[in-house]
């Protein structure tokens, strides 16, 4: 114990004076900076202009009616004309003639995706059927799921994302940094040749990582907190941390099979490329196939995105949390290993 | 008591032995000098005795107890110190050292002392990143030290420093010995190695061509030696020869009557001299 704390202490000093705490924290940084200023919504669809030049501007009303925002309406065909002028992604519509015979025109640049235009052809349908004084007689209704859970902004929909992967690269990629150095300094033959052993090198690595990764996670949440967001602490950081030790133990067992970081940058990076593959099915939640969900960094981003945006009503944890612990106590048990079967042998 | 016996190493497994049936014996509390030019293998016997490089071929037992069975309580009680300084660039020289002892669970130095010891007192709070050939020599050399070993191991502990520093780490080393410590003396240095050695080993391409202690050594090849330049062809030659043995009589005269000495010195004797008469080649 006293030897591993001695260790911890010596790669506290390191990564001190390597920098690496320099760096974690300017990360931090900016993800403050991206939590407090980006937008909480992106337009998704594309603007859309409407000039209502029929008798009575009867489209306008009935738009009104119906809940549509006002905003859209310009107030004459010169600012029509200016806001078609201003945004090349904008879609025009103008009415002219009288409720009985009015004449739509839809105009939009080559750019407009054909569905946004579909889409605005069916709600101007519907609006003008309003206009008329038509009802199909449907009645459409909007039910909110999971009334519990709210929304995320944007800004806060990136926190999960900003805690896993970096925690993962920090782990995985700065643990090698530390072992090329002592390689290279010829200080593990120093080791090796003390009653050092293999558990309490690593524990202190851990230690080190672990806790950095706490500090960060800790930052980022705390300004997701200011945000708005009210993050369930304790699962949150806990996941970051097993997450964070899994990474580590996994990024010290690889980097021993390798001589300095030339030799380790591809396949290393390949290994980190995998580890955020499940962004794609974070961003895009309809692409999940079985080999993305099968990587630990898939289980720990969807947990600590129900920590963070929807705490108390996540689904059961259990599951997730053990296939971690699992993943985690495979990467110690190869992690020592290869610490003592490689890194401390010839 | 150190044992090594018949130890044969082989780095790239093809049959080229950087090391070759090398034997010798170590009693406790002796200083026992390695000698041999640059690549004779010094470093890669430590290596093995070390538990650094895994044992091939060959033993070499401790107290009678063979090095892989000894656990990590072996490491307790070994100090080494390395040819090419490895330390800690970033850590200062004191923070090496607090460091390395928290390794161990006996009783350990105190760092500061230590450095004191070295000379390395007023440097204590520089990375090790700053230090200069020579001090990290002697902060590799006072970490050696740290655990109060029983058994030091050196590789070439003076080599690039001054006259003056050598000769405070040679004091330092034989007050480890006179403390009761067993040294193992690596060194191209055979002036250091007749002053601190009570045996040395020469070792040549692997293989040990002489043992015994430094005063031995120069009474068997006498203690007086003759250095005779020739020139043939228009080149010198330099013949080094001991008149106490009768071949190199019978050459010295030779050389003489046939007049192709130009030269001839009387001289002590020196292991170095020993040396190349033994190998023809010098330590450089
Ligand atoms: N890691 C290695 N891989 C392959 N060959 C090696 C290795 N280390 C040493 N050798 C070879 O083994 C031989 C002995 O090397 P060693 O380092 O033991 O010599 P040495 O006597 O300590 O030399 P020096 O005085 O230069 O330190 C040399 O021929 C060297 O080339
Ligand atoms: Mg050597």
């Amino acid at each position: 114990m006293k030897n591993a704390l001695n260790q911890a202490l010596r790669d506290w000093i390191l990564a001190w004076r390597n920098g690496h705490v320099a760096v974690v924290l300017a990360i931090m940084v900016l993800m403050w900076l991206l939590i407090f200023f980006l937008p909480a919504e992106l337009e998704l669809s594309n603007p859309v202009a409407i000039l209502d030049a029929s008798h009575g501007a009867s489209v306008r009303r009935a738009a009104a009616e119906a809940g549509m925002d006002g905003q859209m309406f310009a107030q004459d065909q010169a600012d029509y004309d200016a806001r078609m002028a201003a945004d090349p992604n904008i879609l025009g519509v103008s009415v002219r003639g009288t409720p009985d015979a009015l004449s739509v025109t839809i105009e939009a640049g080559a750019h407009v995706p054909p569905a946004s235009v579909a889409a605005l052809r069916a709600s101007m349908d519907a609006i003008i059927r309003l206009a008329r004084g038509q009802t199909d007689g449907t009645e459409m209704e909007t039910v909110v799921l999971r009334p519990g859970s709210r929304r995320a902004p944007l800004s806060l929909t990136g926190v999960p994302v900003f805690l896993v992967f970096e925690a993962g690269i920090l782990g995985f990629l700065l643990v090698a940094v530390f072992v090329f150095q002592e390689k290279q300094e010829g200080t593990l033959r120093a080791y090796r040749a003390a009653p050092g052993g293999g558990a309490p090198y690593v524990a202190a690595k851990l230690a080190v990582f672990v806790g950095l990764s706490l500090a960060y996670g800790g930052g980022v949440l705390a300004a997701a907190a200011l945000k708005g967001a009210r993050p369930d602490w304790f699962g949150a950081l806990g996941t970051l941390a097993l997450s964070s030790a899994f990474m580590t133990l996994l990024g010290l067992g690889f980097a021993t099979f390798f001589r300095n970081l030339s030799g380790w940058f591809f396949p290393g990076l390949g290994i980190l490329l995998l580890n955020m593959a499940p962004f794609f099915s974070y961003a895009r939640p309809s692409f999940n196939p079985a080999w993305i969900k099968a990587i630990p960094s898939y289980d720990a981003l969807f947990l600590i995105r129900d920590y963070v945006l929807n705490p108390g009503t996540g689904s059961d944890a259990a599951a997730p949390l053990l296939r971690i612990l699992a993943w985690t106590a495979l990467a110690a048990v190869f992690c020592a290993l290869a610490v003592r079967l490689r890194l401390l042998k010839e | 008591m150190i044992e090594v016996r018949d130890v044969y190493h082989d780095y790239e497994g093809k049959g080229a032995y950087a090391v070759q049936g090398v034997s010798f014996t170590i009693p406790d509390g002796a200083i026992f000098g390695f000698l041999g030019p640059s690549g004779a293998g010094k470093s890669t016997v430590q290596g093995i005795m070390t538990g650094l490089l895994r044992l091939q071929k060959g033993s070499v037992r401790y107290d009678g107890s063979d090095i892989g069975s000894m656990g990590r309580s072996f490491f307790q009680r070994i100090g080494v110190s390395f040819e090419h300084p490895n330390l800690y660039g970033k850590l200062t020289g004191y923070e090496n050292l607090k460091y390395f002892a928290g390794l161990f669970q006996g009783p350990t130095e105190d760092p500061m002392q230590l450095l004191d010891m070295v000379g390395l007192a007023d440097a204590a709070k520089r990375r090790a990143s700053a230090y200069s050939k020579g001090m990290k020599q002697r902060l590799v050399f006072a970490r050696a030290l740290i655990n109060k070993p029983s058994i030091l191991f050196l590789d070439e502990p003076t080599s690039g420093l001054d006259p003056a520093t050598a000769e405070r780490i040679k004091a330092l080393i034989l007050e480890k010995r006179d403390a009761g410590c067993t040294v193992f003396l690596t060194t191209h240095n055979m002036l250091d190695a007749d002053r601190l050695c009570d045996t040395v080993a020469f070792l040549n391409s692997g293989r040990i061509v002489a043992m015994d202690s430094p005063r031995e050594l120069k009474l068997a090849y006498g203690s007086r030696s003759v250095k005779v330049e020739t020139r043939v062809d228009g080149r010198i030659e330099t013949h080094t020869l001991f008149p106490a043995r009768e071949e190199d009589r019978n050459q010295l005269s030779q050389l003489i009557s046939s007049g192709t000495a130009e030269t001839v010195h009387s001289q002590e004797a020196t292991l170095e001299e020993i040396f190349i008469k033994l190998t023809g080649r010098g330590l450089g």
